[in-house]
């Protein structure tokens, strides 16, 4: 499997860089600002839900959390020249997409946890590949980012223990049913399979991306596949399964039916469209008099 | 402590040792040229080392956690554990520890003026956590979700202050019955909008710091971090009454709320102060409180309410939608 060659020169911002960095930079920051603002909203629906006190606390501190990492990643994307209302802009206006993920809600308590657990395992295994970039203010704000979001692993290995452990046999089933609802997105917001072309992927050939999708997926299942089945969940060798020259076996995902749900065909993809719209113009008028006043 | 003797305008001066070091303070240099400071803090602190990055800044434009600055404001372990990833495996022993599901007793904490304000404050994070994905300016958000948390540890304490079990805090707010709920009316209005959040955050966060100061004894916790909520809040509506059109959507907005507000210092039980007896004349506060309003909004909309009772919350629908899940499990699993 290609892996990137050491780069031999990284990038501050003040210094000359090839331009492919300089827009890939910013590309991916102005990405990851996006998917975090937007990203937080299935998690913030729960707020007023969650059931006891700790849990209270440690939820909005997640999202408190989330929109911080937006914030860290705008402030990158600014200094390379995307102004932050404009990652917000192009994504209801359809130029910029929420990764698949991002168009599902939750259904009940009981999705939350294993859902959680899936989706901030695999971010952690991309953060830390896209930590090695060229491009080091974006990889300074993902090892802040990176370290919030193993609070946010310990949170929902947390919530995941508490419902097998604690719940009734419907909760239990919920909870497994969130699993198996959850893997196959999460297998698919690693990217289309790219062994055969990483190497012509301008990403990977500047130094942007260091690891593939299909090898990050891999790391990912090795290291997530186990931690599950440890708290009780029940995984399947059609779901994933270790092969004996140490690689996972999955289902693919059905990439076109994820190409239809990133292009705003998901379950809730308008709610997070209409959302985002909403606050852009609900709340124009007060960003307007808050930035007048600074 | 004897003033600093410099001779001229300092600089306060950091470094990159390699491209992934953190920049650290290395130190400062006097500098009378501007233009210079950066070569002589090269030659003060880049003479013998490879440097990545120099950073020269003049210390007036330094904003550090000197005074006024409350020291313990960045202990945010200490004072936010919940946010530790520690947190909860924690919980999760404790649990496995426990034999039996602890039952929760119901607890007979009078309404005091602090029960009262703990109930307030638990029902405005509540539903401030929710203007954190609001978005109008991502900072915004980031100081509502602090103050959302900070709302919540300051319900925990103020029962606590009035003799509640910290064991029980969590039943406390999540299975008590609607009638045994005091909220002031402030926090039972309709309207979710940023002016109303805004005037709410003002008028509930001069509340509590006025019952603070007077109740808690000097510059308590709770007294200083509702003064920078406060602060925070005093600035937003500086920025809303500087908009014309905002201004006056914003009167009308802060009218309702601070008539809605006239139960605030009102206890059933008649005490004022935290459980222990001791009685804070009801105007006297009102007075501190609107002394202190009035240096975030102007003194004519600070029209005299009297005081009002606090009656039992219309919370129906808050607390069913609070308890859904947790209604669904086995009492003590969420504990």
């Amino acid at each position: 499997m290609p892996i990137a060659e050491q780069p031999t020169r990284y990038y501050e911002l003040h210094d000359d860089m090839p331009d492919e960095v300089r827009a890939g930079a910013a590309r991916f920051a102005s990405v990851q600002a996006l998917n975090e603002m937007v990203g937080v909203l299935p998690f913030a629906a729960w707020l007023d839900r969650a059931p006891s006190y700790a849990r209270k606390q440690m939820l909005i501190a997640k999202i408190q959390d989330e929109v911080g990492h937006g914030h860290v990643a705008a402030r990158v994307a600014e200094d390379l020249g995307v102004s932050r209302e404009s990652i917000l802009v192009d994504f209801v206006e359809g130029r910029a997409k929420a990764h698949n993920i991002f168009h599902y809600d939750f259904e009940s308590w009981e999705e939350f946890g294993p859902g959680l657990l899936l989706m901030n395992s695999a971010a952690i295994v991309q953060f830390n590949s896209l930590m090695k970039g060229v491009y080091l203010p974006y990889a300074r704000a993902l090892r802040k980012i990176e370290r919030e979001e193993s609070f946010h692993y310990q949170h929902a290995l947390d919530m995941t223990h508490e419902v097998l452990t604690h719940g009734d046999a419907a909760q239990r089933h919920r909870a497994q049913e969130g699993f198996d609802r959850w893997l196959p997105r999460v297998l698919a917001y690693f990217g289309p399979p790219d062994t055969e072309t990483i190497t012509s992927n301008p990403m990977w050939r500047c130094g942007l991306k260091p690891d593939g999708n299909d090898a990050l997926r891999q790391k990912w299942l090795g290291r997530i596949i186990p931690v599950v089945r440890k708290l009780g969940v029940r995984v399947t060798t059609e779901q994933a399964n270790e092969e004996p020259d140490g690689t996972w076996s999955f289902t693919m995902p059905d990439w076109v039916a994820v190409k239809r749900v990133i292009h705003n065909g998901g379950p809730a993809s308008q709610r997070r469209l209409d959302w985002v719209r909403g606050a852009l113009v609900r709340n124009a008028a007060l960003r307007h008099a808050l930035r007048e006043a600074s | 402590m004897s003033a600093p003797r410099n001779t001229g305008p300092v600089y306060e001066v950091f470094t990159q040792t390699g491209p992934s070091a953190p920049v650290t303070y290395a130190g400062s240099i006097v500098c009378h040229q501007h233009q210079q400071a950066w070569h002589l803090a090269k030659d003060a602190f880049g003479r013998r080392d490879d440097l990545a990055q120099l950073w020269v800044v003049p210390r007036d434009s330094v904003v550090t956690s000197a005074a006024p600055y409350d020291p313990a404001v960045l202990a945010a372990k200490t004072r936010m554990p919940h946010r530790q990833p520690a947190f909860p495996i924690a919980r999760r022993k404790r649990r496995e520890q426990a034999t039996t599901a602890a039952e929760v007793p119901v607890d007979g904490v009078p309404a005091t003026l602090w029960r009262c304000l703990a109930d307030d404050l638990f029902l405005h994070a509540h539903r401030l956590a929710e203007r954190i994905v609001d978005y109008i300016e991502l900072e915004a958000s980031l100081a509502v979700g602090s103050i959302a948390q900070e709302d919540l540890a300051h319900a925990r304490t103020a029962v606590v202050l009035c003799g509640l079990d910290p064991a029980t805090v969590d039943g406390h707010f999540f299975d008590r019955d609607q009638e045994d709920w005091f909220p002031s009316r402030l926090l039972s209005q309709a309207d979710e909008s940023w002016l109303a959040t805004i005037a709410c955050g003002l008028i509930l966060s001069a509340a509590v710091a006025t019952a603070a100061g007077a109740t808690l004894g000097r510059e308590s916790t709770i007294e200083v971090e509702q003064l920078v909520h406060f602060g925070h809040w005093a600035t937003m509506a500086v920025a809303v009454l500087a908009d014309e059109g905002l201004a006056r959507e914003f009167a009308g907005v802060f009218a309702v709320l601070h008539a809605a507000a006239a139960d605030l210092f009102h206890a059933p039980s008649g005490v004022v102060g935290a459980g222990s007896g001791d009685a804070i004349p009801e105007k006297l506060l009102a007075a501190r409180f609107a002394e202190l309003l009035g240096t975030a909004v102007p003194a004519h909309w600070l029209t005299d309410r009297g005081a009002a009772p606090r009656g039992a919350g219309a919370l129906a629908t808050t607390l069913d939608r609070l308890r859904s899940v947790r209604s669904t499990y086995r009492p003590g699993v969420f504990t």
